[in-house]
């Protein structure tokens, strides 16, 4: 009886070992699940890259990373300037290597985006973050960064599950951080908002204030003339314009000119989703200001007629002396604003970090 | 042994038949009219926000988006009957794709000409009635203001009396505001036929005739302003030639 426990024992004990050893094979038909976005209704068709398809395995993978320091040689991840309460934003400023402060553009929503950056110096959210290896963000030590990664316990069959690499190693500095980034673009493609409270009103789920309506009376109709540049659904229009923050424009307030040097770009910077617009502030490129409040002031009274390329949106007739709106109009504009908050985008667990 | 010999006397054949060329199958016949929109200031040619134009009225303007949608294209048969080719289109002035217009399967017969919509058609002229692309998307004409979509956008900037640049956009919509164009035009398709016509809007005779729209006097902005619209929808009649 003695020998038959012992023999049992060292059995479960190999057992457990055995259990325990990292797992790096998988069968050779082994295929990454095909990952369907979930699109929302009235969205349009989203942009997806045809050279990285979207996968339960590449998603897996992107969101560990999104929120793993293990790519940076500081600390950081993509959540340090990416806070969920703040719709994956920041509050305080990025500050660039040239000096220029730059608001950080909200993780929302992003497979609808044709560019990225305020100047859409990026066209594909596929690269995109490559430029977070670099020495303002990650700093990453690439060598280092391979060992790591191949001494992991998990990112070996991750990376073998998401893109068939059997040996993380054998991969190009190059081509590694491409994977890595194709990973996080995959889970940021997922982060997808719409359930706000504009979004159930609309579903007839809820009803508005009447101040909130009256809000919505101004954004959607030429009162406040917001429509033409955040319309519905996506509250984007998706196209670079001079909104005439100001007169004089040098430095980074050049924006898209930067990356055209086409003089009719001057002083145009991408306009961006206004959803979860309420947990996004400081607003515009720079963060010049702080409150919805004052952004709605800026539109009202302090627009820049004679900023180069304005839009033509900018300078209607009616607009020459500002929109003219009443205190209660504009708090009700502010009002409406806040109803496009999705609490639901930011508790969404699949979006949170997975460690 | 008889069979071998069968055998043998059928393989060559069948080589002989595995190495035959294809024979290429007949192609459906395509029947087509291709539409090529074009662009001109009276015979200026259209570029965007770079070439500075002189309207009717000597407003000196740039132009940064002409875009808009065509429906119920129609060809018109020489009975007076008529072919619907397309619901309808959205055309993108600087979009080279969104100005060529294919349409295949053209019944045979004798035609006089070609109509079409500027706008939208009423039963498409419904918000969230075309499908939710982001071109359709930047098109809609808010559902507080109507719904629906814009007919029309065209965008730029003019030099005010002063000299001074000012932006301008000729924003069109609403069922009321939707042009009907008529443009006869004698063609005949036959079998196989491949017809190519250009279709070319002066986009100054949006604002010359028979109205002639001044930017300093009626404004730069006709959005929610029925009567500037309304303007604007009367000149758009002979805005396409072909």
């Amino acid at each position: 009886m003695k020998r038959y426990i012992i023999v049992v024992f060292i059995v479960v004990v190999f057992a457990i070992l055995y259990s325990c050893k990292k797992d790096t094979t998988l069968p050779a038909d082994f295929k990454a699940t095909p990952y369907t976005l979930k699109i929302p209704a009235r969205f349009p068709a989203p942009i997806i890259a045809i050279d990285n398809p979207m996968t339960e395995e590449g998603i897996k993978l992107g969101r560990m990373f999104y929120y793993d320091p293990i790519l940076s040689t500081n600390g950081k991840s993509c959540v340090t300037c990416h806070f969920r309460e703040n719709s994956y934003s920041s509050a305080p400023l990025f500050l660039a290597s040239n000096g220029a402060k730059i608001s950080v553009i909200p993780h929302i929503n992003l497979a609808w985006n044709p560019d990225f950056l305020w100047d859409g110096s990026e066209p594909t959210l596929d690269r995109e973050p490559l430029a977070d290896f670099g020495p303002e963000f990650f700093n990453t030590n690439m060598s280092e960064l391979i060992q790591k990664l191949k001494n992991h316990p998990k990112y070996p069959i991750l990376f073998k599950q998401a893109f068939n690499i059997d040996d993380i190693a054998t991969l190009s500095e190059k081509d590694l951080q491409l994977k890595i980034v194709y990973a996080i673009t995959q889970f940021l493609r997922t982060m997808i908002s719409a359930d706000s409270k504009y979004d159930k009103m609309l579903k007839r789920q809820v009803n508005f204030t009447p101040e909130e309506m009256d809000g919505m009376q101004t954004f959607m109709t030429e009162r406040g003339d917001c429509f033409h540049c955040h319309g519905d659904p996506l509250m984007t229009s998706n196209t670079f314009n001079n909104n005439g923050l100001d007169s004089v424009l040098t430095g980074s307030n050049l924006g898209r000119y930067l990356v055209t040097l086409n003089d009719f770009d001057k002083g145009k910077f991408s306009s961006p989703t206004l959803r979860n617009i309420e947990l996004t502030a400081p607003f515009m490129h720079d963060g010049r200001f702080t409150t919805l409040e004052e952004v709605v002031e800026f539109y009202n009274s302090g627009v820049n007629w004679n900023s180069p390329n304005i839009d033509p949106i900018m300078t209607k007739p009616a607009k020459k002396y500002g929109l003219g709106l009443s205190t209660t109009q504009k708090a009700n504009l502010v009002k409406f604003l806040k109803t496009l908050t999705d609490t639901a985008y930011i508790n969404n667990k699949d979006f949170m970090s997975p460690f | 042994m008889k069979a071998l010999c069968y055998l043998l006397f059928f393989i060559p054949f069948l080589f002989t038949l595995s190495c035959k060329k294809d024979t290429p199958l007949p192609q459906p016949k395509v029947n087509e009219l291709q539409l090529s929109i074009q662009y001109n200031i009276d015979n200026v040619s259209y570029v965007t926000n770079i070439n500075k134009y002189v309207n009717q009225a000597g407003n000196h303007f740039s132009i940064s988006r002409v875009s808009y949608y065509l429906s119920q294209i129609k060809l018109i048969k020489s009975d007076n009957s008529s072919v619907l080719v397309k619901e309808y289109q959205y055309v993108d002035a600087d979009n080279t794709s969104s100005n060529k217009l294919i349409f295949n399967s053209i019944p045979i017969g004798d035609y006089i000409g070609i109509k079409f919509n500027i706008g939208l058609d009423s039963l498409h002229n419904i918000s969230d009635a075309l499908p939710t692309t982001m071109e359709n998307i930047n098109m809609a004409w808010p559902q507080m203001m109507g719904g629906g979509y814009h007919f029309l956008k065209m965008e730029g900037n003019f030099l005010d009396s002063l000299g001074q640049s000012f932006g301008y956009a000729m924003h069109l919509g609403t069922n009321v505001c939707l042009i009907p164009i008529m443009l006869n035009k004698k063609f005949t398709v036959s079998a196989d036929s491949k017809l190519s016509f250009n279709l070319v809007m002066n986009i100054n005779e949006w604002y010359k005739n028979p109205n002639i729209f001044d930017f300093n006097k009626d404004g730069n902005y006709i959005m929610g302003n029925m009567m500037l619209m309304k303007k604007i929808t009367e000149n758009g009649i002979d805005v396409f030639t072909l």
